[in-house]
């Protein structure tokens, strides 16, 4: 109980953040940068939550299924613009992946300089 | 049939849960139909043959849906670890997975402009390269519809993991390290989590490059944000 207490009190905190302190950021992504920020100032210590985040990350697909199921409601939305839905969807994406994987590729020979475990 | 008797968070919980034990064991039959698709089906089949009005599920499915927040936090750890693990050529895998968020954020947004997409469709269509959690908290954080954010994020992770390797081999980039950072950035958790079942390496990498770009792509959509208010 411990590490799932810990995260959704970061949760909490991100929340009051935004709402409260009014900083533009989601907040649920408030609470990840908190957790992240803790973790590398060893606030909290990594065997606190490994256990409980290892749950919830790993059941993730679960938690989006009711948004899903609520998402049929939106196929009229989407309907005079489903070009432009597929087009993001398949375009888009296949653009991320290259220009990522490239600019990666270059990064890490770069830094590198001598070979290794680039396999 | 009267409805209100479904009006309980019991319902939609089990539902829920229910939907998604089964789809994970059609799954294992059927390799191709990812859980992500067919147990929302399976939720809306049962919702419209029993004529319940998805008011009553949602008393239930809100309830599991809250732990999408806690499920965002979490990813904390992975960061971590793999930041740890990663330290000598940590900057060039941040700087790939910067510049994964950017161009993702300018093509989606571009693709839906240029196309005479709504402005609905643009506000939920800005995040959906990025983990799903995050993306929804995005898409109501700009004005967008979150379902449809939802909707849009699991099809961009299938296209990015079943487009994703053939594409990268293709281009020459080859290496683990950059195809797994490439595919983390453009197919976050549904990519990561087909890339994990191969190599844990892999599947590392690219949770750290999903989870990377979870903490830009809100950073970088923070002038678009102030430009669409």
């Amino acid at each position: 109980m411990r590490g799932l207490s810990i995260i959704i009190g970061f949760d909490g905190l991100g929340w009051l953040l935004h709402r409260f302190a009014g900083v533009p950021l989601p907040s649920h992504v408030l609470g990840l940068l908190l957790l992240t920020a803790a973790l590398f100032l060893q606030i909290v210590k990594l065997e606190w939550v490994e256990e409980s985040a290892t749950f919830l990350t790993k059941h993730m697909m679960l938690f989006f299924v009711p948004l899903l199921a609520g998402a049929a409601a939106f196929v009229p939305v989407v309907g005079s613009s489903w070009l432009a839905a597929i087009v993001s969807l398949t375009a888009g994406t296949l653009a991320i992946l290259l220009v990522t994987g490239l600019a990666t590729k270059r990064l890490v020979q770069r830094s590198k300089g001598s070979a290794s475990d680039d396999s | 049939m009267t409805a209100d008797r479904f009006a309980d968070p019991m319902f939609g919980t089990v539902l829920t849960v229910g939907a998604y034990v089964l789809a994970v064991l059609i799954r294992r039959r059927l390799i191709w139909l990812h859980p992500l698709l067919s147990a929302p089906l399976i939720v809306y089949g049962v919702l419209q043959l029993g004529e319940i009005p998805i008011a009553d599920y949602r008393e239930g499915g809100d309830m599991v849906s809250f732990f999408l927040g806690p499920a965002t936090v979490a990813m904390a750890i992975p960061l971590y670890k793999h930041a740890i693990r990663l330290k000598h050529m940590l900057p060039s895998l941040l700087a790939g997975a910067l510049v994964g968020s950017a161009v993702g954020i300018v093509i989606n947004g571009l693709s839906v402009l240029l196309l005479g997409g709504t402005e609905s469709l643009l506000r939920s269509a800005l995040p959906k390269s990025v983990t799903t959690a995050v993306a929804v908290d995005l898409s109501g954080w700009l004005g967008g519809s979150p379902e449809l954010t939802a909707a849009l994020t699991v099809l961009t992770g299938l296209v990015g993991s079943v487009a994703g390797p053939p594409l990268l081999r293709l281009c020459r980039v080859d290496g683990v390290i950059a195809s797994s950072i490439a595919i983390g950035a453009a197919a976050h958790g549904i990519g990561s989590a087909k890339l994990l079942s191969e190599s844990e390496e892999q599947g590392g990498l690219s949770g750290f490059s999903m989870a990377a770009c979870a903490v830009f792509t809100p950073v970088l959509l923070l002038p678009v944000h102030a430009w669409l208010l």
